[in-house]
């Protein structure tokens, strides 16, 4: 089929709707520009979403199959498989569709982790071209728009004495035994601030406390995914066209700069969107993997891809997972309440030095009831401390065993030590349902984030006994959690070693701008979503005035 | 003379379905068009066994069967999503099938349940047998699937395996969750 060219020139076309493009789209488009905002996936509405965790979190509702989402992953020193692994999340809304909506702005000494830590060995991590003062003022705004949950009194390092802009969601009553124990300890818990609402606003209810906000859109519209704020917004704008189930997998150039956009549409058939200014916000590994697929002989090492750096320096979130056991009988006696929000985030083991450890770096962590997943429950049980699985009266008793307790688990973002063992490039075994070449991804965690891994497992083990579990158990796999990927696309002011400059501008590409998570050039220590909003709105600003 | 030659083919026709093995007669059956998707017969029988040995009766819960194991395979190996799966299921079962005839003379399905405990337990623990290791993952990963997803895909029967689960956060499973 011929492919159809769209007439209308639009000034800007961003690729991708999820946290790092729905708010530059509505912020230019809300200032008069014509932006078109090209999705791969589906455009759902929050009565498309439900608590079917088969629907939702199996098949291929948020993320592509196997077919149409195929990737080459190789996991440490195993061999590469081909799987549908590391999808953020592939509808309008992206990510933030099924985030958690953990919502917290990096620390001042995030930005620079090469001048505060030193060049560690095997590492690659740079230091941002900006501080937290550029990104402030837009964390403020991305709450106000959004709306976000928080205790201002309790909060580490509130960006301002104001109150957030909804008070805190309701909690469960384990949430007062972490506080009593964390105390006992001399850390300092807090109720994690939530992008999701604690009372009606902007026709959006009020959380329902379901419990099933990770991995699950929200019907209710109280979690504030980027679909139901910033897309709805630039929806009733006349110059803003969301266009979904448009699958971009090439850019092209006239050789300086991109001249349009190539995409499948299930209908169209190949289409091309032609604009002034591109912004790519497809998530790390599949901008990375977009640039890398749109190499011509001009820039034969993929587009924007003269510092060799595209699809390197690849983090993710680094998981410290403890599984803390507790006996029903021995818990308060209200602790069959209705809400299921723990929400309790520790920052004391943020900054490790003088622990002991080479890498002075642990993160957040953020004690949280089990995400509500049937299946998935079952199908980690089935598997023993070596791998193996288990199954028959086996499996049977294992559950009947497990769920005797009520458990509390840690989510932890623990900055991830980028490296050249970690990276992306294009895979030449396989390709997806389109013909187009897959991502081909190595992951391979720094010694010193395993050792982080422990020494925080430690730490939280500690919380839950004073608690009084009756054991800890330490569930995690370095290879995992995907979803907060990060780098691959760096920003920085030396084009020989970054990507992008501080605008998030390509150094190579003059019309292009990149604003999903591949800008960062360090792991971070906080979930990401908030930043990645944040600097989406900055960078928007930028492209204006340019 | 017309009526005569009919006769005489309809008794030989009725004389060989007697002396036809009724094996192969089975099998000719059994590995007619596709049932379900492109999964034949014999390795849907064969799945709905291996999803009872992985996940059976007891006083815990249903087994797999009871909880419908069977209708979920039928409505879900319609679409797209197992589809890649086919060829690997295939593969266990012919796995499973040889080494049954070896032993048995029969096919897996046609063996004692014991054996066919004894033989899965021998082929995944063994290292020899990485083929049958991958395969039959795969196969508890789709039991647990059926087992544990909402009723309306066909497993799950009155959510009986969640109340495995019960407890005070996972009773909204069993209750269900109005979202809006």
């Amino acid at each position: 089929m011929a492919a159809t060219v769209n007439k209308k020139i639009y000034d800007v076309c961003v690729i991708g709707s999820g946290a790092g493009g729905a708010p530059l789209a509505y912020e230019l488009a809300s200032r008069g520009l014509n932006v078109v905002i090209l999705e791969r996936g589906k455009q759902y509405t929050p009565k498309d979403f439900t608590v079917d965790e088969f629907m939702m979190c199996r098949k291929d509702m948020l993320s592509p199959g196997l077919n149409e989402g195929a990737r080459e992953i190789k996991y440490g020193d195993n061999e590469p498989i081909r799987c549908n692994h590391l999808w953020t999340g592939t509808c309008a809304g992206g990510g933030t569709v099924r985030m958690s909506g953990f919502c917290l702005p990096m620390k001042s000494g995030d930005f620079k982790p090469l001048t505060n830590n030193g060049r560690f060995k095997n590492s690659t991590y740079t230091d941002w071209p900006i501080t937290l003062d550029d990104l402030s003022p837009y964390y403020e705004k991305v709450e106000k728009e959004i709306g976000v949950s928080g205790d201002a009194n309790t909060t580490p390092d509130r960006l301002q004495n104001n109150a957030f802009p909804f008070p805190p969601l309701k909690t469960h009553p384990f949430s007062k035994l972490i506080d009593r124990a964390c105390q006992e300890l001399g850390y300092h818990p807090f109720p994690i601030p939530r992008l999701v609402l604690s009372k009606e606003w902007n026709e959006r209810k009020e959380c329902g406390y379901c419990g099933f906000c990770g991995s699950y859109g929200c019907g209710r519209r109280a979690k504030g995914s980027v679909l139901v704020t910033y897309l709805k917004k630039a929806g009733e704008l006349s110059n803003a066209d969301l266009l979904p189930e448009h699958y971009v997998y090439k850019l092209k150039t006239d050789g300086n700069r991109i001249v349009s956009a190539c995409y499948f549409n299930p209908e169209k058939g190949t289409g091309e969107v032609k604009a002034d200014t591109y912004v790519l916000a497809c998530s790390a590994i599949e901008t990375a993997r977009l640039l890398l697929n749109s190499w011509t002989s001009g820039h034969s090492n993929g587009l924007a891809n003269s510092s060799g750096q595209v699809g390197k320096n690849l983090a993710f979130q680094f998981p410290s997972e403890v599984d803390g056991y507790f006996l029903a009988s021995l818990l308060p006696s209200n602790h069959l309440a209705e809400t299921p929000f723990v929400d309790r985030a520790l920052q004391d083991l943020y900054c490790l030095k003088n622990q002991g450890l080479q890498y002075p770096k642990g993160g957040t962590v953020i004690f949280l009831l089990p995400h509500p997943n049937p299946i998935q429950k079952a199908i980690s049980l089935s598997y023993d401390e070596k791998g193996n699985r288990v199954y028959g009266f086996a499996l049977k008793q294992k559950m009947a065993d497990y769920f005797q307790y009520t458990h509390l688990i840690s989510d932890t973002f623990i900055e991830f030590i980028t490296n050249p063992q970690t990276f992306i490039t294009i895979s030449k075994r396989y390709k997806d349902s389109w013909g187009i070449a897959a991502a081909k991804v190595s992951i391979v965690p720094h010694e010193e984030n395993i050792k982080t891994m422990r020494f925080m497992a430690q730490k939280i083990a500690e919380i839950y006994k004073i608690m009084g579990a009756q054991k800890a158990i330490f569930n995690s796999n370095p290879f995992t959690a995907g979803e907060c990927q990060q780098g691959t696309c760096r920003f920085g002011n030396d084009p020989k070693i970054s990507v992008l400059n501080s605008d998030c501008r390509c150094h190579d590409v003059k019309n292009l701008y990149i604003t999903d998570s591949s800008f960062m050039p360090s792991g971070i220590s906080v979930p990401p979503v908030f930043t990645i909003m944040a600097n989406s709105l900055r960078v928007a600003d930028r492209l204006y005035r340019s | 003379m017309n009526r005569r030659r009919f006769l005489s083919s309809l008794n030989l026709f009725l004389l060989s379905i007697l002396f036809i093995p009724k094996g192969i007669f089975k099998q000719k059956l059994l590995s007619a068009e596709p049932l379900i998707g492109s999964l034949d017969l014999h390795s849907f029988n064969t799945l709905c066994i291996l999803a009872e040995h992985i996940f059976p009766d007891d006083h815990l819960s249903p087994g797999a069967t009871s909880l419908g194991f069977n209708d979920f395979l039928c409505s879900q190996f319609k679409t797209t999503y197992y589809q890649e799966d086919i060829p690997v299921i295939v593969l266990l079962v012919r796995i499973l099938d040889k080494e049954a005839d070896i032993q048995r003379k029969m096919d897996f399905i046609s063996c004692p349940k014991e054996f066919q405990t004894q033989l899965i337990e021998r082929l995944y623990r063994s290292d020899q047998n990485n083929l049958f290791r991958h395969s039959f993952e795969k196969v508890i990963d789709i039991t647990m699937e059926a087992c544990f997803s909402d009723p309306k895909y066909g497993g799950n029967k009155n959510k009986a395996s969640w109340r495995i689960m019960s407890n005070s956060i996972e009773e909204k499973w069993f209750h269900g969750c109005d979202c809006e």
